[in-house]
């Protein structure tokens, strides 16, 4: 009997462990931690990757100095290209691990682009968590001049970098399943992080002033930095392609409206004013009217590290900079501000609220915005 | 010795397997359910909870031994039936649950794993459980429920500031008529613990008699705040055309949003659950063919079962379409079996009063 059942025991042994002959070393992988996705002259699929070297390799080619290798391959479509990549990466392709996904700017304003999205959906262990950013320029150029700053780890620095900035409000926050999943939804539109090239920054350049992080962007200071790369504004998409871009600022007043809570600075009659959000706005849309109403009552707070008085029409400046920020998205013919979320509390179904025809709606809607201060004092 | 579940056991097995189930059925069975699936489940237990009562008074009437025993000794050959309609929904319900598994296992390692590889393991699990008998993978169940319970608090907790409460509108969803139809499946779902009610024996402790009427109730508020939590986490993919499994069980799983170092738990609980949802197929099907079939072996009772799971599932039998077109009629044979035993019972009480 006990010979019967430690027979047995080793047979489900053998059969429960047979999934160890799948098994992959470390040193065999290739994690991906940069993907850049471009199109081609002839309408295929390019894409890049960016892989960490885990050990010192004196004998392989390398893009840099630096402990990263860039591979790239293309295809008719993302699933041709990523074959063709597995032949030329020397090891297995994992993709788990990937902290940004990098698309180029004429792919994003592509009608392709959806359709590549769903592929990269459908594509096995891809890690839809990470960031997507659009990039201005070719991305494989992009991805050799995305260098790791500190430490040996890319994804951690490329995190710290990204919360940093998030924290600022100079890019938005949001990863790449989620502007899939929005671009297939009927609410809001998705914004990706918009980056750009430094000026004259080749993988050569060692020290360029970031002279225009989103070109045109007055708000923008001109700094020098090492960094040849810059990470800032937002990409603003409609039905599942790039509409257009946001410049830092005004994608830091859509996030006010957004109701993100945010800390920041303002310029006003000469000073720079320190505020921050009190709470969510409170956004109320009638759809019941035609044109629809959107009203959105914000409720910010005037810092204390300001000069102590008041700052007449501080208000009113604010209200007029929102508004801005949301012609210029009407102009983009997007709405990222997530009032769609309000306007389809009034309906019973989806179909009623498709039906609706939002997007257009809004973009003859009457926008209202009241700003409400309020002095902190220690 | 005899396949045998207590009731306390069979409570804890019913929950874990409920939850699981409606989970699944939702969320990957039935997307067009959108953010809406919450309100399906409600409906599904309001549905559900006659047949619970129904089993919960046959259990209250059946001193000291399982309703479908006290049943098969006033009509053997009604019994029989009962168990046999048991058996048969039980079993394509463990099929099911292995075809989830084997979806699940290819979803993570996603690679060229050929069924037989993905089955042959559940299958031995599923036998290692029967040999164990019902209290032990009941227990086992009570103890995973509470540490499910707790790593699923975490998630919501790391998870809540991504929430969105608005994507839950439109409140109705895709109308009232789907609604109804999701309603019907969920009903499915939360009535198959009434089979195993209907088979287990009473506690040494009897601990009151409403115990299928609150794993119903619980199962159903549970699963329905799991929907309402996942419709949070993702906006209804309106535009989404014909969703693969693989791109169905990533919304669930991952959902862009989920970290790394949050998946492997996430997994886990996942694969637990599937598991245990298995277990309450194979065994709720084991203990019906035992009382359909009593004197069958017990040995070729429980590969009777191991194989006929084993068989379905790989006939690629069980399918996300499939559980939706059989979740229409699970409810019809979960409450007709459970209204046909408790007529049985008052039929044959009666005759016999007369007769006496």
């Amino acid at each position: 009997m006990r010979k019967g059942a430690l027979a047995a025991c080793l047979a489900a042994l053998m059969l429960l462990l047979s999934g160890c002959s799948e098994l992959d070393q470390v040193e065999n992988l290739a994690f991906v931690v940069l993907m850049g996705v471009d199109s081609t002259e002839d309408g295929g699929i390019e894409v890049t990757v960016q892989v960490p070297k885990i050990a010192g390799s004196r004998g392989e080619e390398s893009s840099g100095s630096s402990g990263e290798m860039v591979f790239a391959a293309s295809g008719g479509t993302f699933a041709e290209a990523m074959s063709a990549l597995k032949w030329i990466v020397p090891r297995r392709l994992d993709l788990s691990q990937i902290e940004l996904i990098i698309v180029s700017e004429a792919l994003a304003s592509d009608a392709r682009w959806l359709e590549v999205m769903s592929d990269m959906m459908r594509t096995s262990r891809l890690y839809t968590a990470a960031r997507l950013a659009v990039c201005d320029g070719d991305v494989q150029v992009f991805i050799r001049a995305e260098k790791p700053l500190i430490g040996t780890r890319i994804s951690d620095e490329l995190t710290a970098m990204f919360e940093s900035y998030t924290a600022e409000g100079l890019v938005p926050d949001t990863s790449f399943a989620d502007i899939y999943y929005k671009s297939i939804s009927a609410y809001s539109d998705p914004v990706a992080v918009y980056a750009v090239p430094a000026p004259g920054g080749d993988a050569q350049a060692e020290a360029a002033p970031a002279a225009a992080i989103v070109p045109g962007d007055p708000a923008t200071p001109e700094v020098a930095t090492e960094q040849q790369t810059r990470f800032l504004g937002a990409a603003v998409f409609r039905d599942g392609r790039m509409v257009g871009t946001l410049d830092g600022r005004t994608l830091l007043y859509c996030k006010l409206l957004r109701g993100k809570a945010q800390a920041f600075a303002f310029q006003y009659g000469g000073q720079t004013v320190s505020l921050a959000t009190l709470g969510a706005p409170s956004v109320s849309v009638d759809t019941g009217a035609d044109p629809a109403r959107i009203r959105v009552e914000l409720h910010l707070s005037v810092l204390p590290n300001n000069e102590q008085g008041q700052y007449p029409g501080l208000d009113a400046a604010l209200e007029a900079a929102l508004m801005d920020a949301v012609e210029a998205c009407k102009a983009l013919g997007a709405e990222p501000f997530q009032f769609a979320e309000v306007a389809a509390r009034g309906f019973a179904t989806l179909d009623e609220w498709i039906g609706y025809g939002w997007r257009q709606r809004f973009l003859d809607s009457a926008v209202e915005i009241d700003v409400q201060l309020k002095s902190e004092n220690l | 010795m005899r396949f045998r579940i207590r009731e306390s056991s069979a409570a804890s097995l019913c929950l874990a397997a409920v939850i699981a189930r409606i989970l699944y059925g939702m969320a990957i069975d039935m997307p067009e359910m959108y953010n809406s699936g919450w309100i399906a489940v409600l409906l599904g237990g309001v549905l559900a909870l006659p047949a619970a009562f129904a089993a919960a008074k046959m259990r209250a009437c059946s001193d000291r031994q399982a309703p479908m025993a006290l049943l098969a000794g006033q009509a053997p050959a009604l019994a029989r039936v009962l168990a046999a309609v048991l058996a048969l929904s039980a079993a394509v319900d463990a099929a099911l649950a292995v075809d989830a598994i084997a979806g699940s296992a290819g979803y993570v390692a996603l690679d060229n794993v050929a069924m037989i590889y993905l089955l042959l393991p559940q299958l031995a699990l599923c036998a290692w459980g029967l040999a164990l008998n019902g209290d032990a993978i009941g227990n086992s169940a009570r103890i995973c429920n509470r540490i499910l319970a707790c790593v699923f608090a975490l998630f919501a907790l790391c998870e809540a500031p991504d929430m969105c409460p608005a994507w839950l509108t439109p409140i109705l969803g895709p109308g009232i008529p789907d609604l109804f139809d999701g309603a019907l499946r969920a009903a499915g779902w939360l009535s198959l613990p009434v089979g195993l009610f209907l088979l287990a024996e009473p506690d040494e402790h009897p601990s009151g008699g409403m115990r299928p009427v609150a794993v119903v109730a619980l199962g159903c508020a549970v699963g329905a705040a799991l929907m309402l939590v996942h419709g949070m986490m993702l906006p209804p993919l309106v535009d989404a055309q014909a969703p693969s499994r693989y791109f169905l069980l990533d919304t669930v799983l991952t959902n862009g949003r989920t970290s790394l170092s949050l998946q492997l738990p996430k997994m886990i609980v996942w694969f637990i659950s599937l598991f245990l949802r298995m277990l309450f197929g194979g065994f709720t099907c084991t203990l019906a063919l035992q009382a359909a079939l009593p004197k069958l072996p017990r040995l070729a009772c429980a590969a009777l079962v191991v194989g006929a799971v084993g068989a379905m599932a790989i006939s690629g039998f069980p399918s996300p379409q499939m559980a939706a077109a059989l979740g229409r009629w699970l409810y019809a044979a979960q409450a007709g079996v459970a209204l046909a035993a408790m007529a049985g019972l008052i039929l044959t009480r009666k005759g016999g009063a007369a007769h006496a």
